[in-house]
């Protein structure tokens, strides 16, 4: 049968075959430049515009990239006690217990400030890092939010006042490796988009590795003993692409009468119970 | 070339099959059945560019001749600019077709897969039920 196939339809075969390579060898190549033709990085420098090279990996809908809120128990969060009762007080209109967008709670689409660590669990876009002699600083598309990791060898705050963005310390381990430790956030935000919560004992450990010019990866571990039985990793090598030097970032704020109307003219009509 | 077409065809819609997940919402779905595509004809009213997500307003008639009024979102702009479209590709007044899901509730609020406007077809926020998934 295959041979009379072949016989047949000799193009056919070749034309899905080469569809096949196409549809799934080219992108990873695309995506992962070989060694052989990657362009080296230069030594402790992540300068640039860099983005999440598949779009949807850095929006993160559901939830932290590399542990969604799927209902999949290898996606547990084993959240302590006091997590699970925090984590019912959070209505989100996305992930497995999602809600109309009219009985949401979600502070993030109340325009309130998105805060860290969900600034890199959700909406991540293009974000140019920019260094300085004492400063790493990362200004973010959404909402033209910047923040500041501290690379003057100050330690992190024993007792901090929280803060939206909390605080944050960095320090290269290597000529490719840059890693922020963070704390200090502010409990009302959202950890990620499905609503995950997290508390003000947070520590979030960032580790950036620039694979080569024009890619890195981002690993993101979450560790709050308040809230989580034990630390686990929301994004694993999270890859990003050096977008061109000149790139014009498309403007993308949360305008609190923008959201009303879409509310008034939208969202609650859909959400009317009948 | 006898069989080009079929070829090319089998080659698309492998395409398609393979082609990366759709992009999401960053609110959820939960007021839509999704598993129905709706399509209709109507005239556009008015085309808010915003976030959280563009809005396109427009009238349909019903087989009654009576004109309802539809509330229909697509992405935010940043999301829909890579998918080509634009804060100026609707006016008042313009005849458009949409693709869509539609709220369970039966009210006349959709999200949109597809539209057509101007002689050009643009697509929107998810898929076409009954399609194939798409980048």
């Amino acid at each position: 049968m295959l041979r009379r196939l072949k016989l047949k339809r000799p193009l056919l075969g070749r034309v899905l075959l080469l569809s096949a390579f196409a549809a799934f060898a080219l992108p990873l190549f695309a995506q992962n430049a070989s060694p052989a033709t990657a362009k080296p990085a230069p030594p402790r420098d992540l300068t640039g515009i860099w983005e999440p090279i598949r779009g949807l990996e850095g929006i993160q809908p559901n939830g932290a990239n590399n542990m969604p809120a799927d209902g999949k128990p290898e996606h547990d969060l084993h959240l302590t006690p006091y997590g699970r009762e925090l984590a019912k007080t959070h209505k989100s209109s996305n992930g497995p217990d999602e809600v109309p967008p009219s009985e949401e709670n979600d502070p993030a689409h109340a325009c309130e400030p998105m805060g860290f660590p969900r600034q890199n669990l959700f909406e991540v876009r293009a974000t140019e890092f920019m260094q300085t002699p004492t400063q790493m600083v990362l200004l973010y598309t959404f909402n033209r939010i910047w923040r500041v990791i501290w690379t003057d060898g100050r330690p992190l705050q024993k007792d901090p006042d929280p803060r939206w963005y909390g605080y944050s310390v960095g320090k290269w381990t290597d000529d490719y490796t840059f890693v922020a430790q963070s704390n200090g956030t502010d409990e009302r935000t959202w950890l990620d988009n499905a609503g995950r919560p997290h508390s003000e004992d947070l520590r979030v450990e960032e580790v950036f590795h620039r694979v080569d010019q024009d890619h890195m990866e981002l690993t993101m571990t979450i560790d709050d003993p308040k809230v989580y039985e034990k630390p686990w990793v929301a994004l694993n090598k999270l890859q990003f692409r050096l977008k061109p030097a000149n790139t014009e970032l498309v403007e993308m704020m949360c305008s609190p009468s923008e959201l009303n109307e879409y509310n008034r003219r939208h969202a609650t009509r859909g959400a009317i119970k009948k | 070339m006898k069989h080009r077409f079929g070829i090319m065809t089998l080659v698309a819609a492998f395409g398609l099959i393979c082609a990366p997940v759709a992009m999401l919402a960053h609110h959820g779905a939960a007021i839509y059945d999704e598993t129905k595509a709706v399509k209709v004809t109507g005239v556009v009213t008015d085309w808010l560019w915003a976030n959280p997500h563009c809005l396109l307003e427009f009238d349909v008639k019903d087989d009654k001749g009576v004109s309802v009024h539809w509330t229909a979102e697509v992405s935010n702009p940043p999301d829909m600019v890579a998918r080509g479209w634009s804060r100026k590709m609707f006016k008042p007044g313009d005849e458009i077709t949409a693709w869509m899901i539609a709220a369970k509730n039966g009210e006349p609020v959709g999200r949109i897969a597809r539209v057509m406007v101007a002689g050009k077809t643009y697509e929107g926020m998810g898929r076409v039920p009954g399609e194939a998934a798409r980048k």
